[in-house]
């Protein structure tokens, strides 16, 4: 549970909320891309939670209890509940929401981190490893755990979206461009992944998996890996 | 054919603020694009994009002070529809002001062309 | 003119009666009337509403458990593509319209919209368009590629049929008749209102439409112009999307969500528009905030333009431009936020009432607000690009979509319905309807977050059991059923209210707008004579003005030439400025309506030498509509009642047709924006560049300005002879000459273009050249037109508005011609500077 650690009080809600886990959840993050946003979730959700609360509360204050309101200037309300609590939240929201985006980025490295490029056609992914000299195309993606990797994506065909969501949030694979999504997964595993934008007929069944290996076996399974 | 005391050109008062706004969003976004697309500097182009961001909040500063004094001062002595719409473009002035400094401001310091 | 002597209240309503009324039977196909097409647009909308909901109620008995075989993705597919189209384009759009054309004349104190014979052809184009879209389901080929149609998947390799032309063809009828209703919204606010009531002293809601619609005057241009360069992809080759040969799929993008995020706004105005009406009369108490509202609504019409790439976070746009547009997607909240405000205050500080309205208005409160809070959620980039196409934003747009237009929607039903049918509701089926609906929305959407969370993506047509989203996709679709009972009870207590309900005398609500000071159900004509509005309009009183204006104490209490008329006033001040002069009923709107269907159907259909013929046709049946209507002779000021005179609106020089062309001409002026925006985009951005061939300059380019400009003067020159009381005949002959003579130059440009399918390069330019040449064309159909309105004898020095909107148009298609060749002319300097930068 990582997000305990930044939160510590939300560790409880976070176990009621067990449920969460599964192998396309958002909310069972095993990267630090896919923990941070994690955590930015529960972040906005139990503001929203409060915000609603005291939206609602005024709501029913204002039938239950008539007049209760009148000591607040009319536009005062406005002030005060429509631009001052608003403006001060949101800054820090998009703030944080920025700092937090900017880390995410694949920034260039002192140490340029491994590239698998990610081709998607209609209705399957194609890994392929321009790193590893006489490495095949696999229908599976092969990582090193533990460290980040950039992940190229292009399609051949239409928009597809790739998207694994324990690790990192989506990018799109548009014909034409070229977009990285750097990725990484803290531990060796399976990882399952989506095409997220739908694409056709086959969209639903366009699914692709991750396998992340310890680094100094990783080489080695790639080689192995073609079909 | 009467001419009329307030001219339909008053009622421009009231989206002249997020006018200014809006070609300020789109020249930064294009001029992003297009440093981004001829490999412009990134210092340069950051630079670029903070001077352009400069020069439209004083822009709007400035419309906003103008509808603002407009509004206490000429359009009181008009009748009544200039004042009224005088008061609704100095909301909407200040309103376009304070989303110029809260859309431009941040971005400027994140990453240029990832 | 001396005025009749006063008729009996009676006398004087059979009298508007005969002439504003529309006959029984077949007659009703002639109706022009807005209370009559403000009613046809509402249930029609309702009926689409429920087509949407049921192929809802597909989706969701697919989805109700894993590996269901319902049905396949073929089938799946053009489902929810449908359910998308249907409740955005044929429900949600032309309801507000259906509200706006209903209540806005009653609000403002006139008897009807500017252009009733628009607002005719607008329904008629809204149907036939509709029944196209529908009956394409019948047939199996509806469209498939979801609603925002994303390229390439929409386009001729990988959606052969004709399935996305007719999403293309059926939507951008739908969407040109909606802006022709924006324009006539305007122009209906902006100049038909009741003496004295000054810009400032406006109803709210008509404050919330004029926004409205001038958004969809400057959002519907992206998407139509979108809309008609895939088609001419599809149909011709030419390769504006294509990445393989200098097109490219986000430019797509761009144009429908510059379209497709502003929708979202304009669907929620007149939503919030509605609540301003109805809050404070439950309040017993003014709005409070009136300017600050005003103000709230301006910025988030401009915000909402603003964040149009929000939709878009995953494609791989640079940080600092998703920084803007996340700034201001989350920005957008503060005048919503503001009205939320507002709208609690009004009750804090009023002597609230709760009625049945004021339910539903608390299930627009609580849903929306969730619905908002999600939406700053997503404006977060790195949470979007987690929940981005996942069922979390299918969750989050039904919150901000059911809460922020259908509960305000059913409120507003509940608060006009007795204004419409003269009843009130004697059975309390409303308030278990509410509750079903209400908890059947929030059990179906509240936990599809967490389905989205869970990873289940958009759009899958079904899905294994081991992911965990089993219990929940059960939930929403077993909660769906109830949502949907929710609403047949609606449905059931609306006809029961309509059999049964009981008759009330004015004023059901003690309302303090205008909309409630006549008789209920309103007559044709909605007042007997027009209010003169002295203090705030929303502090009316119309139990005192109801009986005096029926009783023709106000302007125009009477009939003269068996005109319609209302009056026309300054846009600010509101003082009186003319008499407007309504068309009677007439067929000619259907006509014209179905001719245009028959364009559509032939293009669909690809005949396309038919579809000329069919527009020409169209064209040929505008040209009946100048006939009928216009003023032979030259009259003067003319009484209006209370010893007041006013010119009649052709002799005046701001009339709403002078308007119209303006705000048409803002909006057509928008499309060409975005053609020029998209020809530079892909000149910076798309792949596949440079072109292997370069546009450069011809002689018969050069030779496009010197023709526009002469057929521009030729229209300046026939303008200033008819306002010198001279005959303009020769001079408007000369101009027609002037454009047939452009048409012929543009269109020997455009065959001198390299193969416009080879590139984008070149399909741009083309395209550029190709707007040029419809609006020569047009230039073409103003000039006659001005022709034959003097030769029917509606045009003098006094009423010269045909040769005025001829040079608007000329000058107009100079400037966009101008501006097109300057493009062309630059192109090869700009891609070689882009070059040589690589
Ligand atoms: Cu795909």
């Amino acid at each position: 549970m990582k997000r305990a650690r930044i939160l510590p009080p939300l560790a409880l809600a976070s176990a009621s909320l067990s449920a969460c886990a599964g192998p396309l959840s958002t909310l069972d993050p095993a990267g630090p891309s896919a923990d941070a946003v994690a955590n930015l979730w529960w972040v906005m959700f139990w503001a929203s939670v409060l915000l609603f609360l005291l939206v609602g509360g005024l709501w029913a204050l204002v039938w239950l209890r008539p007049g209760f309101g009148r000591s607040l200037a009319p536009m005062r309300w406005v002030v005060l509940g429509g631009l001052v609590m608003p403006g001060v939240l949101l800054t820090l929201l998009v703030g944080f929401a920025l700092y937090i985006g900017e880390r995410l980025l694949p920034h260039a490295l002192a140490d340029p981190p491994p590239r698998v490029s990610a081709h998607g056609i209609m209705w399957q992914w194609q890994f392929s490893y321009p790193d590893i000299a006489g490495a095949a195309t696999t229908p599976t993606l092969h990582i090193p755990a533990g460290a980040p990797v950039d992940i190229v994506v292009t399609s051949g065909d239409v928009v597809h979206s790739f998207w694994v969501p324990r690790l990192a949030g989506k990018i799109d694979a548009i014909p034409g461009h070229r977009n990285v999504i750097r990725i990484q997964a803290d531990r060796p595993g399976t990882y399952e992944g989506v095409c997220a934008e739908f694409c056709g007929d086959g969209h639903t069944t366009m699914r692709f998996r991750v396998e992340a290996h310890a680094p100094q076996d990783y080489r080695q399974a790639v080689l192995e890996a073609a079909p | 054919m009467s001419r009329s005391d307030v001219p339909p050109l008053y009622l421009l008062l009231i989206p002249l603020g997020f006018v200014i706004w809006s070609i300020a969003f789109v020249t930064l976004y294009a001029a992003n694009a297009i440093g981004c697309a001829f490999g412009w500097d990134m210092g340069a182009q950051r630079m670029v994009l903070i001077a352009l961001a400069l020069g439209f909040l004083a822009l709007s500063t400035l419309a906003s002070f103008r509808i603002w004094r407009f509004w206490t001062g000429r359009a009181r002595h008009q009748p009544a529809p200039a004042a009224s719409l005088a008061q609704i473009g100095t909301y909407t002035a200040l309103s376009a002001l304070a989303a110029s400094l809260g859309t431009f401001v941040p971005g400027l310091a994140v990453s240029l062309c990832i | 003119m001396s005025e009749s002597p006063p008729l009996s209240p009676i006398r004087l309503h059979k009298a508007l009666e005969r002439i504003w009324g529309t006959g029984p039977g077949w007659q009703r196909l002639s109706a022009v009337n807005h209370t009559v097409l403000g009613k046809r647009f509402m249930l029609t909308a309702f009926v689409f509403f429920a087509i949407g909901g049921v192929l809802a109620m597909l989706i969701r008995a697919q989805l109700a458990s894993p590996h269901a075989a319902f049905v396949g993705p073929e089938i799946y597919n053009q489902l929810f593509s449908m359910h998308g189209t249907l409740m955005m384009f044929l429900f949600a759009i032309p309801m507000l319209e259906g509200l706006a054309i209903y209540l806005l004349p009653k609000m403002l104190g006139a008897r009807d919209m500017a252009f009733p014979r628009l607002t005719a052809y607008g329904y008629w184009c809204y149907l036939f368009g509709g029944i196209i879209i529908v009956a394409s389901m019948l047939f199996g080929v509806a469209p498939n590629s979801g609603w925002f149609m994303y390229t390439p998947l929409s386009s001729q390799p990988y959606t052969p049929g004709i399935n996305a032309d007719i999403w293309l063809l059926g939507v951008t009828f739908v969407e040109i008749s909606a802006l022709s209703a924006a324009i006539e919204i305007t122009v209906s606010i902006l100049k038909l209102r009741a003496p004295g009531m000054a810009l400032g002293r406006m109803p709210l809601f008509a404050w919330y439409m004029l926004v409205t619609a001038m958004m969809m005057v400057f959002g519907f241009p992206p998407l139509i112009l979108g809309s008609i360069l895939l088609e001419l992809e599809r149909a011709f080759g030419l390769p504006f999307f294509d990445p393989t040969r200098g097109g490219d799929a986000l430019l797509w993008q761009h144009l429908f969500w510059l379209f497709g995020h502003p929708e979202v706004y304009i669907i929620f105005l007149p939503a919030a528009g509605a609540l301003s009406t109805i809050i404070p009369v439950f309040a017993q108490r003014r709005i409070v905030g009136y300017h600050a509202i005003i103000a709230a609504i301006v910025a988030l019409a401009f915000l909402s333009f603003g964040l149009w790439v929000h939709h878009m976070f995953t494609v791989g746009i640079p940080h600092l431009a998703l920084a803007f547009f996340s700034a201001a997607s989350a920005l957008v909240a503060i005048p919503t936020a503001v009205q939320i405000f507002a709208w609690l205050a009004t009750l804090a500080h009023g002597r609230p009432r709760f009625e049945v309205p004021m339910l539903y208005v608390m299930g627009f409160f609580l849903v929306f607000v969730i619905g908002g809070l999600t939406g700053v959620m997503l404006a977060m980039v790195p949470f979007d690009q987690q929940a981005h196409d996942s069922y979390f934003v299918v969750a989050h747009l039904h919150y901000v979509l059911v809460g922020g237009f259908v509960f305000p929607m059913l409120a507003a039903a509940y608060y006009w319905l007795p204004h419409v049918t003269g009843r009130q509701s004697v059975h309390r089926i409303s308030v278990p309807a509410f509750w079903l609906i209400f908890i059947g929305f929030n059990l179906t959407f509240f936990m599809m977050h967490l389905t989205g969370l869970m990873g289940m993506p958009r759009r899958v047509y079904t899905y294994p059991s081991n992911f965990g989203w089993d219990w929940l996709n059960l939930l929403s679709s077993v909660s769906g059923f109830i949502l949907t009972m929710g609403f047949a009870l609606f449905a059931m207590d609306i006809v029961l209210h309509f059999r049964f309900g009981r008759r009330f005398r004015r004023n059901l609500w003690r309302a303090p707008t205008l909309d409630w000071a006549m008789p209920t159900r309103p007559t044709s004509y909605a007042f007997a004579s027009l209010p003169t509005v002295t203090g705030h309009a929303e502090e009316a009183d119309p139990d005192t003005l109801g009986p005096q204006l029926a009783g023709g104490q106000g302007y125009l209490g009477f009939v003269r030439k068996n005109r319609l008329e209302t009056l026309g006033v300054d846009m600010t001040t509101g003082r009186v400025e003319h008499v407007a002069i309504l068309p009677s009923p007439t067929y000619l709107p259907f006509i014209s309506g179905a001719l245009t269907t028959g364009v559509v159907l032939a293009m669909l259909f690809k005949f396309y030498i038919i579809a000329l013929l069919f527009a020409l046709a169209t064209f040929a049946s505008f040209l009946f509509w100048s006939r009928e209507k216009g003023e032979r002779e030259d009259c003067g000021p003319i009484a209006i009642g209370k010893g007041e005179t006013a010119p009649p609106d052709a002799e005046v020089s701001g009339p709403s047709a002078y308007w119209a062309m303006v705000i048409g001409l803002a909006a057509n002026g928008t499309g060409f924006a975005a053609l020029l925006f998209g020809a530079l985009y892909l000149w910076l951005v798309a792949p596949a560049w440079p072109p292997p061939q370069i546009v450069g300059p011809s002689l018969w380019l050069w030779l496009v300005l010197p023709a526009l400009g002469l057929a521009s003067l030729a229209s300046r020159w026939a303008q200033g002879t008819n306002a010198s009381g001279r005959d303009p005949r020769l001079q408007l002959s000369v101009g027609m000459g002037l454009d047939i003579a452009a048409l012929i130059v543009l269109s020997l440009a455009l065959a001198a273009l390299p193969d416009p399918t080879a590139h984008a390069h070149m399909a741009t330019m083309a395209a550029l050249l190709g707007y040029s040449w419809l609006h020569a064309a047009l230039g073409l159909f103003c000039g006659l037109n001005a022709l034959l309105r003097y030769r029917w004898g509606y045009v003098s020095a006094r009423r010269p508005l045909p040769l005025r909107l001829n040079l608007m148009w000329h000058d107009f298609t100079l400037v966009t011609g101008l501006l097109g060749v300057a493009l062309i002319l630059a192109m090869p300097g700009l891609i070689g500077a882009l070059e040589a930068a690589r």
